[in-house]
């Protein structure tokens, strides 16, 4: 069982412990009260006097209040000591559930420390001053926790934990409450003629001695004198529990600093948790510096640590975590916002607040709120919203004075992926052999990326929106700036200079838009590179060798770079053009066998003996760090990958001329591509939406000269070297965020280029 | 050869120099207009499919990018029309003899 598997299930054992614990006080409670009520017999004898009655009733209360006081300090005592046991059991637990973290192999070198529960262990935890202790979360501490700067009515900072004394203090009540309660209720019954079976009846219910019910069927029997108190012992007794619980496995946590730096709150995904609980969960605090529950009476949430994989020498368990919830299990990054966002309006009403209006046929109240905050925000921002300084939940008037009517609460809408259904792919091969068919490469990336990419989908439309958007704005921009330049009357210019403001706004705010999307996509695609590299079918030592083979000629400065970036890509894309040498065909790229550092254009060129030169920059630094030249460097190198292989060819070949209309080459100039338009370039393309109209650039030989000419191509005949198919595809492959745009481009090429990291040759 | 270009934007200009070319663009002048050209950076590649490269850029790549960005009447050539003229008849050449 995984570690929070096992806590969670720990929690529901605790529940059920709790509650034995209870019946056992509360049992021995009722027994004193049902014997106390039937002593009330007596005064039904015929031919007693008032002031005999009267004395009697004295001395019956008086002895229930000795009997009582004795089941005070039984109470005490037994909770106390419960709790002494538990918090030994509960150490024990959390080590054992530590050392089933680590793996067999490193288990002597990693050992769990224990910890030493002190007889008075639970003692302490239960008997403290209420004062000196603040693990409840309130004010200011609790808006820190919350990321909130304030948080509303920082009243009931005194609220305090349910402690030994508290719970001293409540038996306390509990037994003189019921003494007093047990008086007032005979002597009214007396004066009002009651006879002893119907005040029998209201103080006891149907409770009995020696009943062998659990605490909730004796809470339900339970009279006047009897059901209240159940419920109280019941609560005492689960928050004690609750909260040396937590102590105990916290103290372990705490021992053991080498597997686990923090901690994270989890609360109960049901429709009974509280705001401050439920604001809480998900959330990750260092030990000795985040909330620990109980944060209320009742409260049932807990602790769960986080192992800290990144430090220590072995991998999270591959399982895909999942969490429990009222509505079955979900994932393990769910949230209580998150769950409860995902709620029907009845739970959120219930929740929250809010009932349903037969009028108006729809649920109302504070719960809309939520539901405009959290799509203006987010689920967790919008629930810490309706936390108060002291963990109670934010009135429906104070929401009103805060926001007004929920419908003022402007939706701004962020980028969040629509997660599209996909059918379940089948698990990737190791490698592939080459083949020429693009859809079976396509097929093969999307099986690479088995799904993953599918929540980044849901960003491809917005982002071409934004895109086509910024370039509008920029066209505008660039309309007044040329009437600007234009103008000699100063009072045109100023009227022109104000309009730009808004759009400069708009522009900014578009870029913001683009940059947040960007961002979403860098992990995913960081994981798959990282993925591909370890795939790889060569291994790095192969790969410096055939670069070690290499010429190269130009400027010193930058070959080392270039070495270690070659070495990449030949990893990444198992050798092609790098390690593998292809058929020699004329013209052609194939393995590189010299590398000019030099200015000028870069490129990849047959040498005629079958290898290839490329030509690329020996200046990486530049505006943004030190990739700048490396997309150039896959670039040109993967005109060697695509051409050491024919079928590499074929199959790039075939995805440029399937996609286009026509194969008669075109001006570039006017054509739009899906990120970037045509305007630079100068040769003709075929045309089709690509990332940019350069990936239809053909290299075609129709020469009449048969020597320029590979054997079996005849004079006319259309012939492809190369493409810019995989050049293009593969220079995005540089790095992260390239990748996620080309994916955000133009799927199709990205899973095919993606297929190329698993093929061999 | 130091290549210069002038980018007018209402009230905002910037001058951008290249040393040689290819060189880094060293780009002085409005923020706003240095911050629009590195954004557009991103997305953009050069005459032979490259992603756009500020940190070594031709002239012509430069001149045509900011032509596209903001209009030929708002990019003024200060200096170095001749290499601009040059790298796109070495370009020419590359494209009859190799893969770009």
């Amino acid at each position: 069982m995984a570690l929070p598997d096992a806590i969670f299930r720990n929690a529901i054992d605790l529940n059920r412990y709790g509650n034995k614990v209870s019946t056992d006080v509360a049992r021995r409670f009722v027994d004193i009260c049902v014997r106390s009520v039937q002593e009330l017999s007596v005064l039904d004898r015929k031919g007693l006097g008032d002031s005999y009655r009267a004395a009697r009733l004295r001395s019956i209360v008086a002895q229930m209040e000795k009997s009582l006081g004795g089941w005070k300090k039984y109470a005490n005592k037994h909770v106390i000591k419960e709790l002494q046991g538990l918090a030994k059991v509960e150490a024990g637990f959390i080590e054992d559930q530590l050392q089933k973290v680590i793996p067999r192999g490193v288990r002597k070198n990693i050992q769990v420390n224990g910890v030493e529960i002190s007889p008075k262990f639970a003692e302490n935890i239960v008997s403290v001053d209420p004062t000196k202790i603040r693990s409840r979360a309130v004010g200011r501490q609790l808006a820190g926790f919350l990321g909130e700067t304030s948080l509303s009515d920082a009243i009931g900072a005194n609220m305090t934990l349910p402690n030994g004394n508290i719970v001293q203090d409540a038996f306390d009540k509990i037994a003189d409450g019921s003494v007093q309660l047990f008086r007032n209720t005979v002597r009214d019954g007396l004066a009002t003629g009651e006879t002893t079976p119907q005040m029998t009846r209201r103080l006891l219910g149907n409770s009995k001695e020696n009943d062998t019910a659990n605490i909730l069927q004796m809470s339900q029997k339970g009279g006047l004198l009897t059901s209240p108190p159940i419920n109280q012992v019941r609560t005492l007794v689960r928050t004690s529990i609750n909260q040396v619980a937590n102590s105990a496995a916290l103290t372990v946590y705490q021992a053991n600093s080498d597997i686990t730096k923090k901690y994270r709150y989890t609360a109960t995904l049901d429709s009974r948790t509280t705001a401050v609980c439920g604001a809480l969960d998900g959330r990750i605090f260092d030990y000795e510096k985040g909330p620990k529950p109980p944060q209320h009476f009742n409260c049932r949430s807990t602790v769960v640590p986080e192992i800290d994989y990144e430090n220590l020498p072995f991998d999270p368990p591959p399982t895909a975590r999942k969490r429990a919830t009222a509505d079955g299990q979900m994932s393990a990054d769910t949230d209580y916002a998150k769950w409860l966002y995902m709620q029907p309006n009845k739970i959120q009403a219930q929740v929250l607040g809010g009932k349903f209006n037969k009028e108006t046929n729809k649920f109302e109240g504070s719960f809309r709120y939520f539901q405009r905050l959290a799509s203006r925000d987010d689920p967790r921002t919008a629930l810490a919203k309706f936390v108060r300084a002291d963990g109670s939940r934010v009135t429906l008037a104070q929401l009103k004075s805060r926001y007004g009517k929920p419908d003022n609460i402007p939706i701004v809408r962020i980028p969040v992926a629509e997660v599209a259904k996909v059918a379940p792919r089948k698990a990737p091969a190791l490698t592939y052999a080459p083949t020429v068919q693009p859809k079976i490469a396509v097929s093969r990336g999307k099986d690479i990326a088995g799904g993953r990419l599918t929540k980044l989908d849901g960003y491809r439309k917005d982002y071409k929106k934004l895109l086509r958007q910024h370039t509008e704005v920029r066209e505008e921009l660039n309309g007044i700036h040329g009437k600007m330049n234009r103008t000699k009357d100063m009072a045109k210019w100023r009227a022109l200079n104000e309009t730009r403001d808004p759009l400069i706004l708009r522009k900014n705010k578009l870029r913001a838009d683009i940059d947040r999307i960007d961002k979403q996509g860098f992990q995913e695609m960081f994981e798959l590179r990282k993925e591909a590299i370890a795939a790889s079918s060569i291994t790095r030592a192969e790969a410096r060798e055939a670069i070690g083979k290499m010429k190269f000629v130009g400027f010193r400065e930058g070959r080392e770079r270039i070495r270690e970036e070659l070495e990449e890509f030949a990893v990444m894309f198992n050798g092609g053009g790098i390690v593998k040498n292809g058929r020699k065909i004329k013209g052609r790229p194939n393995k590189i066998s010299t590398v000019r550092v030099a200015n000028g254009r870069a490129h990849n060129a047959n040498q005629g003996d079958g290898t290839s030169l490329i030509k690329v920059p020996n200046k990486s630094g530049g505006y943004f760090g030190e990739d700048d030249a490396k997309a150039t460097l896959f670039h040109e190198a993967a005109h060697s990958l695509e051409g050491q292989s024919e079928k590499n060819v074929a199959m790039a070949v075939a995805f440029r001329n399937n996609r286009a209309k026509s194969l008669t080459p075109v001006s570039p100039k006017g054509l739009k591509g899906t990120i970037s338009d045509g305007y630079y370039l100068r040769e003709a393309v075929i045309r089709d939406s690509f990332i940019s109209p350069y990936v239809g650039r053909p290299y075609r030989t129709t020469g009449r000269d048969i020597s320029k000419l590979p054997k079996g191509v005849k004079v006319g005949e259309i012939y492809d070297e190369a493409t810019e198919v995989i050049s293009m595809g593969a220079e995005h492959f540089s790095n992260p965020e390239n990748m996620f745009r080309l994916y955000q481009a133009d799927p199709e090429h990205f899973f095919m280029i993606l297929s190329l990291t698993r093929t061999t040759y | 050869m130091v290549i210069k270009l002038l980018v007018k934007e209402g009230s905002e200009n910037a001058t951008l120099t290249l040393q040689s070319s290819p060189s880094f663009v060293v780009i002085s002048g409005s923020e706003e207009l240095k911050s629009d050209i590195e954004f557009e950076s991103k997305f953009a590649y050069d005459s032979v499919g490259h992603i756009m490269n500020l940190g070594s850029i031709f002239a012509q790549d430069l001149y045509i990018f900011m032509v596209d960005l903001y209009g030929k009447e708002n990019v003024e050539i200060l200096e170095g029309k001749e290499q601009i003229k040059d790298d796109d008849k070495e370009l020419a050449i590359l494209e009859k003899n190799g893969v770009t």
